[in-house]
C-alpha cells in the first residue's frame, strides 16, 4: 500500500497510507488534479491543522477507511442526532476547544463524515438548552443592539396566535 | 439564492481577526518548501479562521443547525447572536412555513415566503388576506410539495395560480376552505405528484367537482372527503358515486368519506382496497354490523380507523375487530358514537399497543378505561367528552397532550382538578354533542372570570 506524508501546522510529519488520506476530498482532489506520482517522496503542508488534530482526524479516517461514501442528504433523516456510532461518540469526547479544531479540520479537509458527526456532536449540545445557556456553554458573546434583540424577540413569537 | 435574505442583520458578520497572525506565521515557515501554485488550494483558506463557535463560518453553521426544526432555529438559535441568527435564517434549513391566526400582518407573512424560497411545506390557518399569501406563494415557491389551507374563503383564480406555479405539490389539503371552481379541478392535472388531496367542509364542492378531480389525478393514495354538504340541494355521495372513484383512485391507501347517504356497498369496497392504511367513515349509520366484522380483516395494516356513529353495530362487533388481534401499526382509533364498552376497551388495550389517538366521544357504554390508559403508552390524545357512564377518576398518563371532556359538571369539576395536579396538559371542553366547537378549559375558566368581574 502506498503511503504519503502529511505535515502539520507544527511541522510534524504522518505518514499515512495514500487511500486513508483520500478520506479528505481536499487532498484526494489536489492528488488527482496535479497527478502526483504515488512513488514521489512528496510531503503535503496542512497549514491550518496541528500535530494533535490531524493525529485525530488521521484515527478517525483509520477506522473509517472502509465505510461507504456517505448518503446524500436525505431531508427526512436529518433532524436525527441520536445515530451517532458508539465509536464517533468515544473518539469525540473531548473537550470543546478541541471539537471546535476537529470541525474547522474536517471543513478545511472536506471530510464528510468528519464534519457530519462533529456538527452533530454540537447540536446535541445545544439541544434542550435556551439562548443564554448556549452563549455560556460555547462562549459566545450576545452582539446584539437592544433594539434588535426586541426584533428578536418579537419575531418569536409572531406565528403563535394565542 | 442565499441574497434573496429579507431583514437579516448585517449579511456579512465580521469574522473575528484573532488567529490570522499565528496562521500566517506558521505559514510563512513552510514557504521555502513549498511550490505555492502546487498547494494553494490547501493553502487559500487560512485567513479569516474562527476563533469561537459564534464565528464558525456560516457553511459549517448551516450543518449543524439542519438539526433543528423550524421552530427551534427561530427561539433557540437565532436570538445566541448575529452570525448564528444569519446562519439560521438561510432558506436551506426552512423546509416548513406555519402561520396560525389573524393578527399576523399579511406583509410579514409574505416577507416569510419571500426569504425562505425553498419552503417545501406551508401550513396556514385563520389568516385575514389569503388571496395575497396566495399570490406570493406562487410567485416564490417552486419547491412546494405541501400546502394546507384551513379554514379560509379563497378564490379559484388563486389556487389556479398555486397550482400552475408549483407544479411539485404532493399534497393539497383544503379542508374547510370554501370556495367555487370548476377549471381549477380540471387543471389539477397539472400536478403530476400529486399524492393527496382533502376538500372536506367546502360548501361549494359538487359532485360534477369530484368526478372532475377524479378524472384528473388518477395516481392519488389519499383522499379526505370528511364533510360533503354542498349548498345545492339533493347532490350527497352516493353509493354509486363511490364506486366511480374508488374504481378510478385505484391506489388509494388513505381514506375519508362522509358516509351518512352510504350504505355496505361502499364499505365492502373500501375493504377490498387491499393496500388501505387509513379508513374514516363519518356517519357510519347504514353499514350493519355483518359487514362491519368483516373490517376485522383490513385491520393488520391500518394506521388509523374512524367510524362514527355506527348505529348498527353492536358492542360485541366492536371488541370482534380487536379480539386477538396484534395491531401495532394503529395509531389513531375513533370510534365516535359506538356501543364499545370495558370488555372492548380491554381488547384495545391488548390488540393496539401503540395508539396515539384515541377518540371515544359520546361512547355511552364505557365505564372504565384504565386498561387503555395502561398499556397505550403512546397516548397523546384521549376524548371522552359525552362518555356519560365514564368514571372520571383515572390517573392521566404523562405522555398526553390533549383530553377533551364534556361540560357537565363532574368534567367541569375533573378539569378543574386536572389544572392544578397537571399544569402542562391541555383540556378541552366540548361544548354540544351535536357539534365540534371546543374551548380550552383554561381560556374559558379566565374568561368566566372576566364576566364576573364586570
Amino acid at each position: 500500500m502506498s503511503k504519503i506524508k502529511l505535515q502539520s501546522s507544527d511541522g510534524e510529519t504522518f505518514e499515512v497510507e495514500i487511500e486513508i488520506a483520500k478520506c479528505s476530498v481536499t487532498i484526494k482532489t489536489m492528488l488527482e488534479d496535479l497527478g502526483m506520482d504515488e512513488d514521489e517522496e512528496e510531503v503535503v503542508p496542512l497549514p491550518n491543522v496541528n500535530s494533535a488534530i490531524l493525529r485525530k482526524v488521521i484515527q478517525w479516517a483509520t477506522y473509517h477507511k472502509d465505510d461507504p461514501p456517505p448518503p446524500e442528504d436525505d431531508e427526512n433523516k436529518e433532524k436525527r442526532t441520536d445515530d451517532i456510532s458508539s465509536w464517533d461518540a468515544d473518539f469525540l469526547k473531548v473537550d470543546q476547544g478541541t471539537l471546535f479544531e476537529l470541525i474547522l479540520a474536517a471543513n478545511y479537509l472536506d471530510i464528510k463524515g468528519l464534519l457530519d458527526v462533529t456538527c452533530k456532536t454540537v447540536a446535541n449540545m445545544i439541544k434542550g438548552k435556551a439562548p443564554e445557556e448556549i452563549r455560556k456553554t460555547f462562549n459566545i458573546k450576545n452582539d446584539f443592539t437592544a433594539s434588535e434583540e426586541e426584533q428578536v424577540r418579537k419575531e418569536n413569537e409572531w406565528c403563535e396566535e394565542k | 439564492m442565499t441574497d434573496r435574505v429579507l431583514e437579516t442583520p448585517n449579511p456579512n458578520p465580521p469574522a473575528q481577526k484573532e488567529g490570522t497572525i499565528a496562521t500566517i506565521k506558521s505559514l510563512s515557515s513552510f514557504e521555502p518548501q513549498l511550490n505555492r501554485s502546487f498547494f494553494s488550494i490547501l493553502t487559500n483558506n487560512t485567513r479569516n479562521i474562527p476563533t469561537g463557535y459564534g464565528s464558525l463560518p456560516v457553511k459549517i453553521l448551516k450543518n449543524i443547525f439542519k438539526h433543528f426544526d423550524e421552530d427551534e432555529l427561530i427561539k433557540v438559535i437565532s436570538p445566541v447572536c448575529q452570525r448564528w441568527r444569519y446562519a439560521a435564517l438561510q432558506p436551506e434549513l426552512w423546509k416548513t412555513l406555519k402561520v396560525v391566526g389573524k393578527s399576523i400582518p399579511t406583509t410579514k407573512i409574505c416577507d416569510r415566503i419571500w426569504m425562505f424560497s425553498k419552503l417545501e411545506h406551508v401550513d396556514i390557518k385563520n389568516i385575514s388576506d389569503p388571496s395575497t399569501v396566495l399570490r406570493q406563494i406562487s410567485r416564490n415557491l417552486r419547491q412546494l410539495k405541501s400546502l394546507k389551507l384551513r379554514n379560509l374563503a379563497i378564490k379559484e383564480e388563486s389556487l389556479r395560480r398555486v397550482i400552475i406555479s408549483c407544479t411539485k405539490l404532493q399534497n393539497l389539503d383544503l379542508k374547510g376552505c370554501d370556495f367555487r371552481a370548476t377549471r381549477f379541478f380540471e387543471e389539477l392535472s397539472y400536478l403530476k405528484n400529486l399524492k393527496s388531496i382533502n376538500f372536506g367542509g367546502n360548501s361549494y364542492l359538487s359532485l360534477q367537482n369530484l368526478v372532475s378531480a377524479a378524472v384528473n389525478c388518477k395516481s392519488l393514495e389519499e383522499f379526505h372527503l370528511a364533510v360533503f354538504d354542498p349548498l345545492e340541494e339533493r347532490q350527497v355521495l352516493r353509493d354509486e358515486d363511490c364506486t366511480f372513484l374508488l374504481a378510478t383512485f385505484s391506489k388509494v391507501k388513505r381514506i375519508s368519506l362522509d358516509a351518512v347517504y352510504l350504505s355496505n356497498v361502499t364499505y365492502q369496497l373500501l375493504l377490498n382496497c387491499k393496500e388501505l392504511e387509513y379508513l374514516g367513515f363519518y356517519g357510519a349509520q347504514n353499514i350493519t354490523s355483518e359487514i362491519f366484522r368483516r373490517t376485522r380483516e383490513i385491520m393488520p395494516n391500518l394506521e388509523a380507523l374512524k367510524i362514527r356513529f355506527p348505529y348498527e353495530v353492536r358492542t360485541e362487533d366492536v371488541a370482534y375487530i380487536f379480539s386477538d388481534h396484534s395491531l401495532p401499526k394503529l395509531r389513531e382509533l375513533d370510534l365516535t358514537g359506538s356501543k364499545i364498552d370495558d370488555a372492548g376497551i380491554l381488547e384495545i388495550s391488548k390488540s393496539c399497543p401503540n395508539v396515539s389517538k384515541l377518540i371515544l366521544r359520546s361512547c355511552k357504554k364505557v365505564t372504565d378505561i384504565n386498561a387503555v390508559l395502561n398499556s397505550c403508552t403512546n397516548l397523546a390524545m384521549l376524548n371522552v367528552a359525552f362518555c356519560d357512564q365514564l368514571m372520571l377518576n383515572f390517573d392521566v398518563p404523562y405522555g398526553l397532550k390533549a383530553l377533551f371532556l364534556g361540560k357537565d359538571e363532574k368534567c367541569l369539576e375533573f378539569a378543574e382538578n386536572l389544572l392544578e395536579i397537571r399544569p402542562k396538559l391541555s383540556t378541552k371542553i366540548c361544548s354540544s354533542e351535536y357539534n365540534k366547537k371546543f374551548t380550552s378549559y383554561k381560556v374559558m375558566k379566565s374568561s368566566e372570570a372576566d364576566l364576573t368581574v364586570e
